[in-house]
């Protein structure tokens, strides 16, 4: 069996590299900055300078340590709520794959019925419904952006159901539970993975979208910020302090970048 | 064609009769009480019982649905609580300024995308063709709130060219920053698509051959290849347009820009229920509206597939 990671190249390496540091800096960020990303100062919104590299924002919180520890936060929802979106496309996938006749007829509509509404505007429901929170967001991205997931298994499931191993499979009799755990879910993980990585980079960048609209809440002085929300609040003073949405937005384009090189790259090397 | 486009229309029904019922539980599971919302905290239990009944709010689940349902086929989407106004008046005000910008981002994009796709593919290899790819992957990166704060700080902050935000009339220096903010994701992905089913087409043994019979090179790209890419080039144009007819929430939102998605913003923090059910089926619908003119693009473009 081949290991992970040996068939990359270079540059796909380099992209791994880079969000690995974003990672680790986000998880360890006094290596780099001597402040606390919460200790508040009355002299606000300093620019760069010898002191603060990055500045200060408006509370006078130091910019580097928080736009270094806001990266826990992106990563955190990106990666969960997309193993949520999977988990559960994966789930209704099988599911409307196995059914046959009006069943998956129903379960299809439902799936369709998904992907017609705008999953933005789905997640901003989502959002009145639950409450303004990071946690609802993980659950606004993982429900509004199952249903493709939940089609593309589905597809697939019903194109490898005809296969001979699955009819051999049925002939020794095993039951439907055994043959989706034993039989299809193995041959459809690896057509996952591609999946995941485009999809995490999609999912932080929803992340940040959802956060600077508000929907993360207004943030107590001690919560961990997420760029998108250090975004919103320096927005407001974008003309006076631009100084402090840069880094952030920076950070986040940065890393979005990562996870979709190394996502493109793992679906053209499927392909080649 | 036109039996095929009925057929179509049927399923689409069903599917938008699916998602009110989605966007319908969505707001029943709201907490709180609707008819407290309308009529304040101190409204007598009298009144609160006839809006209640008004808003057929003491009946069943299905039955409301089915009110709300007939309702908006009737083009009634129940009147706002913070404006005060029938939901679809408001809706018929402001879709006008999110059709302007949804049309002129997507003109941007499609052209843009269109020209830059296509000479990335006929630079295949080369820098230029590397440096097309580069930004188009740096676009892609890019959500559209960093791209709508980077224009603002260059062309209102730092060359003090535009205004920073607002809509006025039809001037169009109002226009610009949001259209560009807008287009910049779509033109990144029109740039890749173009690129890569252009490539593909011009490796096609037609062209060669129209290459071999001496054709001039223009007239081999722009009439046989191009040809051949409008359709999944407009399958994608068509895809995001139908989004931002949808509201696009955050170039709105940071530009003041009076359209959809702003008012789906003010909505959720007046806690305005029917206008919010009112702006996301409004949303769905353009959004099914679109996708089914993407079903039926293959058939304008090709006259084979007339017959299938």
């Amino acid at each position: 069996m081949r290991r992970f990671g040996n068939n990359l190249d270079f540059t796909t390496r380099a992209y791994l590299a880079l969000a690995g540091l974003i990672v680790v800096l986000s998880l360890f960020p006094e290596t780099i900055s001597s402040y606390s990303p919460f200790s508040l100062s009355t002299r606000g919104a300093l620019p760069p300078g010898a002191d603060h590299w990055l500045g200060t924002d408006y509370l006078g919180r130091d910019i580097l340590s928080r736009t270094l520890i806001g990266g826990r936060i992106s990563v955190l929802i990106g990666v969960i709520s997309r193993i949520g979106s999977i988990a559960i496309g994966l789930a209704i996938g099988l599911i409307t794959g196995l059914s046959r006749g009006p069943i998956q007829r129903l379960l299809n509509g439902i799936i369709e019925v998904f992907l017609s509404i705008p999953s933005l505007l789905l997640a901003l429901a989502l959002a009145m419904v639950l409450g303004e929170s990071y946690e609802t967001i993980v659950i606004a991205i993982a429900v509004g952006t199952c249903a493709p997931v939940a089609r593309f298994v589905a597809v697939k499931i019903i194109v490898m159901k005809d296969e001979d191993f699955i009819i051999s499979a049925r002939a020794i009799g095993a039951n439907p539970v055994r043959i989706s755990l034993f039989h299809l879910l193995p041959s459809l993980l690896p057509l996952l993975i591609p999946l995941l990585t485009t999809g995490i980079a999609a999912s932080i960048m929803m992340e940040s979208t959802l956060s600077f609209l508000g929907l993360a809440g207004s943030a107590s002085l001690n919560t961990t910020p997420s760029w998108g929300l250090m975004i919103q609040e320096g927005s407001k003073f974008i003309f006076d302090a631009p100084w402090i949405i840069i880094p952030p937005s920076v950070m986040l384009m940065l890393l979005i970048l990562c996870f979709n090189q190394v996502g493109d790259r793992m679906v053209t090397e499927k392909k080649g | 064609m036109i039996k095929t486009l009925f057929q179509k229309l049927a399923v689409l029904f069903l599917i938008f009769l699916g998602a009110v019922l989605i966007v319908h539980t969505l707001i029943y599971l709201i907490p709180g009480d609707p008819a407290v919302m309308i009529a304040g905290e101190y409204a007598s239990r009298e009144d609160l019982q006839r809006i209640r009944s008004e808003l057929s709010l003491d009946q069943s689940f299905w039955t409301r649905y089915a009110v709300y349902t007939r309702n908006i086929l009737l083009l009634d989407f129940g009147n706002s609580i913070y404006y005060g106004k029938p939901v679809f008046s408001i809706l018929c005000d402001r879709f006008p300024a999110t059709l302007l910008i949804a049309l002129l981002s997507m003109l941007i994009a499609g052209a843009g995308g269109i020209i830059l796709g296509i000479s990335s593919a006929l630079f295949q290899g080369t820098w230029k063709d590397g440096l097309i790819l580069g930004i188009s992957s740096l676009f892609i990166s890019t959500p559209v709130f960093v791209s709508c704060f980077i224009l603002a700080l260059v062309f209102s902050y730092g060359l003090g060219l535009l205004p920073p935000s607002g809509k006025m009339g039809l001037n169009p220096a109002y226009m610009i920053m949001p259209a560009l903010a807008l287009a910049s994701r779509s033109l990144a992905l029109i740039i890749r698509v173009t690129r890569n089913e252009m490539i593909d087409v011009l490796n096609k043994n037609y062209i060669r051959t129209a290459r071999a019979l001496g054709f001039p090179e223009r007239r081999v790209v722009f009439l046989f290849g191009l040809k051949n890419v409008i359709v999944p080039v407009m399958t994608i144009i068509l895809l995001d347009f139908g989004a931002y007819l949808g509201g696009a929430v955050v170039t709105e939102t940071v530009f003041s820009w009076p359209g959809i998605g702003r008012l789906m913003i003010i909505a959720l923090q007046k806690r305005d229920v029917p206008l919010v059910q009112g702006v996301i089926i409004f949303g769905t619908l353009l959004f099914i509206l679109v996708g089914l003119a993407i079903d039926m693009l293959p058939r304008l473009f090709s006259r084979g597939s007339r017959h299938a």
